[in-house]
């Protein structure tokens, strides 16, 4: 049997939240709506999308702490959403998760060896043998660059940066091929998030791991993924490699974030070409008929009102959701 | 955050609080191991003499010592704020984290039948109990139990929630933590602090409560020498020997401002300290 | 001190220390200059004093807490020396603040135009429909939507942009000269980052209001400041002209920031131009 080269296959993910029936907002909110990608094993697939999009929840859907309402998720050729649970531990051993918050991630009472080898010791490998543990322990923390005398540490005696070291040191340590990695550098200092960078970017080329990276830093994208997926409201607006996607935008939205974001090139950043987004994104419990984004778009035409527009691959490598772009007129 | 071994890393209000507790229960244990009488002794002397050398509390009406009645008295009283605080948490630790992390339908059940139990004024459930059971010392020790059992679980519940949406959690979680080690590896140690606050609390209202039951005489029956009790017996005489009713009433207030001070010592360590490292924390 | 009148305000050999820290200073003999209708940008990472500064600046610091040496001229008047009653009534009405979290800035139990009336009664003396009147224009010039609606409405029921907004337009309440920004659009998403900064890009030149725009993002920074000053550990390390900052630094952090920065890849002018067209 030919193995796949994908790490992981996403079809048609679909996450509905209904409102509390205690709460005042009724309906429910369909936070991720019919998003497929694949990972290609080795590679980075950055999502990107601002408050609301649902690239969190993507994540948490895969990682097994939200359930998917519809979907598929294929990894190798096991599909994880329905499993028995024998198996399913095993598999779910190979996706693991750094999260945002350095400072939320790692519990506050827990020293930091502890805190590292806990996954080993819920999955019961390594028995009891303190020895091994100990040779464990100290490798992941040289593979994070970590000194050995943190370990009797807890997480209020480390920096930031050395925090989310040992988050990753975490994640690691049942050794996963896929790291999914919500906004693992928001909390962090501009120097910091450049050695993380780094070392993430190593530990990929070493071990060959998969990442999903979730961000609303474009610019961090651009450099670290392969390629990318932008999200409005739940849905898909475009995805592809980072080169097509970036250098040749082609849904409005898209433009109007890179148009966005900050950045330290003067020949790019006359505030001539900046393209400000009219108002707020619409309530997700009540997104617009057809395509969500027509409310800010300019140049919005009859059909986005009434249908909404299916993702089309528009190059290779290249697929965008948009009436204009793909239309037959 | 580490619980402070050295005495020098407690605040001041800890230390004092802790003098006076460990004072007044030494005291107390000394005098009534020492004491030549028992508490329920009468005619050891003539009735309603003021303190001296032979009795430092004096006697009261009976001719009963009140050096050994209100020793034994603070004794009581530590051993039933004691059994309730106790009884209280080690129930409503698992109910208030079991419910504030299963949720859903557990969670709204548990916390609808808490709330009904709540809503019953505390005094009011005591003497319905008294009622149906009888007086006495013990159904004054059942009926706080009762009362408090709700009150720790729900506070419990409340901090375990704040805890519950925590990434260290989810990360937990996603390792594949059984529920068991997540509510008591992880809930558990990270709400622990507030917890002893709630402790001191309730032993400190359950202190008064039972020698309010006791003053109302639906508690403690003579002659058990609650301190509640003694005041009752002695409220009669207080122009006229006034020891009798001022001994009993300050080893009361005594002790509960020992464990309030204990408390709010407590809260201060907890907060201040965390916010401060917090804060401070820089990436380098 | 020079009687410069375009200048509006000066900071001479400022030190401030935390009292209980030992020695560290939070910020280091700093000098600085703010000439009116100017922006200036102060970016560093967390602990250079930035926001130590602004605090300073805006008479912010607690005086029991810290040991200022040092002047601060605003106006060619020391706020340092004055009392701080007086302070006050300075920093009320011609030095405006907006904190990092527009949410925690705002009171959840207020609506929004109660906020913003109670200030402009209480120090302006204003009678309340005229006050009413001041709030709706203000509403209106931070470009919030619905102004009328929002007006009766609670801060949880707007969003982190419209949010922002108010904590902007109760800043510029009382038409204050220098408005002081510390991390106004870090907690907010890229697209409402733009709006805000596109804001307060016209509001300076409508007002002619100077701006210190604090934040460890340099590339907000100069979307938005004439001048950029770079601190580290409390010192202002480099000072200049925006462009010449991020085109020639001449220190080697702040060189080291810059290259630090991710860059946006393979994106050019022209990228987004097929539906936002050129704008000029």
């Amino acid at each position: 049997m030919i193995e796949s080269s994908y790490a992981l296959e996403v079809k048609s993910l679909e996450v509905k939240f209904r409102a509390n029936f205690l709460s005042k907002t009724k309906g429910s909110v369909l936070a991720v709506d019919k998003v497929s990608f694949n990972l290609v094993k080795g590679t980075t697939t950055a999502i990107v999308g601002e408050t609301g999009s649902g690239k969190s929840t993507i994540l948490k859907s895969i990682i097994g702490l939200v359930k998917p309402n519809h979907g598929s998720l294929l990894l190798g050729d096991s599909e994880l959403l329905n499993l028995k649970s024998k198996n399913s531990k095993r598999l779910r051993r190979t996706i693991q998760m750094v999260f945002q918050d350095p400072s939320g991630s790692l519990n506050p009472r827990m020293r930091v060896a502890e805190i590292i080898l806990e996954p080993l010791v819920i999955a019961k490998l390594q028995g009891k043998d303190k020895v091994a543990r100990k040779e464990i322990l100290n490798s992941m923390l040289s593979k994070v660059d970590l000194s050995i005398d943190l370990a009797s540490r807890y997480p209020h005696q480390l920096s930031g940066g050395q925090k989310q070291r040992v988050a990753i040191a975490r994640a690691l340590i049942v050794q996963p091929e896929i790291l999914l990695l919500d906004e693992p550098l928001s909390a962090l200092d501009v120097l910091v998030q450049a050695q993380i960078v780094k070392l993430l970017s190593q530990l990929q080329k070493d071990s060959g791991l998969s990442y999903i990276f979730v961000t609303h830093d474009l610019a961090l994208a651009s450099e670290i993924a392969n390629n990318v997926i932008v999200l409005y409201l739940g849905r898909v607006v475009e995805q592809g490699s980072v080169e097509k996607v970036f250098a040749n935008a082609r849904h409005p939205y898209t433009q109007a974030l890179l148009s966005a974001v900050p950045t330290t090139n003067i020949a790019l950043d006359s505030s001539n070409s900046r393209v400000i987004l009219k108002g707020d994104p619409p309530s997700p419990f009540n997104p617009p008929s057809g395509c969500s984004f027509r409310t800010r778009c300019p140049a919005a035409i009859d059909i986005c009102s009434k249908e909404r527009p299916k993702l089309v691959d528009i190059s290779v490598n290249q697929k965008v959701a948009c009436h204009l772009v793909v239309g037959d007129r | 955050m580490k619980l402070p071994t050295k005495w020098s890393g407690l605040n001041l209000r800890i230390r004092v609080s802790i003098v006076m507790l460990v004072l007044i229960l030494t005291l107390a244990v000394i005098a009534s191991i020492l004491s030549p009488y028992s508490s329920d002794q009468i005619g050891v002397g003539e009735t309603l003499l003021t303190p001296s050398f032979a009795h430092p509390f004096g006697l009261d009406s009976f001719g009963r010592d009140q050096l050994t009645r209100v020793t034994e008295g603070a004794l009581l009283s530590f051993f039933i704020g004691f059994t309730v605080m106790s009884i209280s948490l080690i129930v409503g630790i698992p109910i208030g984290i079991l419910s504030a992390f299963k949720g859903g339908l557990i969670d709204n059940g548990l916390s609808r039948f808490l709330d009904l139990l709540f809503a019953f004024p505390s005094l009011l459930l005591a003497l319905v109990l008294v009622a149906v059971i009888g007086s006495g010392f013990w159904t004054a020790l059942l009926a706080l139990t009762i009362i408090y059992i709700p009150i720790a679980s729900r506070f419990i519940r409340g901090a375990a929630i704040s805890e519950r949406d925590r990434d260290y959690v989810s990360a937990a979680k996603v390792n594949g933590a059984s529920t068991f080690r997540i509510c008591f590896k992880h809930i558990l140690p990270n709400i622990a602090f507030s917890l002893l606050v709630l402790g001191t609390n309730i032993f400190a209202f359950a202190i008064l409560a039972e020698a309010a039951l006791s003053y109302l005489g639906v508690g403690a029956k003579p002659p058990t020498p609650s301190l509640g009790k003694i005041l009752t017996e002695n409220q009669g005489f207080i122009t006229t020997s006034s020891h009798l009713v001022i001994i009993p009433a300050l080893t009361l207030s005594f002790l509960v401002l020992a464990l309030n001070l204990l408390g709010d010592g407590l809260r201060d360590h907890l907060d201040p300290r965390k916010t401060l490292k917090d804060s401070k924390m820089s990436d380098r | 001190m020079s009687k410069n009148t375009q200048q509006l305000l000066e900071i001479l050999d400022l030190s401030i220390r935390f009292t209980g820290t030992g020695k560290a200073l939070a910020v280091d003999h700093v000098n600085l200059k703010i000439l009116r209708g100017q922006a200036i940008g102060i970016v560093g990472e967390s602990g250079s004093g930035k926001s130590t500064l602004g605090f300073a600046i805006a008479g912010l610091l607690n005086r029991n807490e810290v040991e200022i040496e040092g002047s601060i001229f605003f106006e060619n008047e020391d706020l340092l020396q004055i009392e701080s009653e007086k302070f006050q009534r300075i920093r009320g009405s011609k030095i405006g603040y907006i904190f990092q979290d527009a949410a925690s800035s705002l009171n959840p139990l207020l609506t929004i135009g109660n906020q913003l009336i109670q200030p402009l009664m209480a120090n302006n003396g204003e009678k309340k429909d005229a006050a009413r009147k001041i709030a709706q224009e203000l509403l209106a010039m931070v470009e919030i939507p619905e102004p009328k609606k929002r007006f009766n409405q609670y801060p949880h029921e707007l969003s982190g942009g419209m949010k922002q907004r108010v904590v902007i337009a109760a800043a510029l309440a009382r038409s204050p000269m220098l408005l002081i920004a510390d991390e106004p659009t870090t907690a907010l998403d890229v697209t409402v980052q733009a709006q805000i900064i596109d804001l307060l890009l016209r509001l300076k030149q409508s007002l002619s209001m100077s701006l210190v725009f604090i934040s460890h993002d340099i590339g907000i920074v100069s979307r938005i400041a004439d001048c950029i000053a770079v601190m580290r550990n409390g010192k202002i390390l480099e000072y200049g002209p925006v462009r010449q900052v991020l085109q020639e630094p001449s220190e080697e952090y702040t060189k080291m920031l810059l290259a630090n920065i991710p860059k946006l890849k393979y994106t050019t002018k022209s990228t987004t131009h097929s539906f936002w067209g050129d704008h000029d």
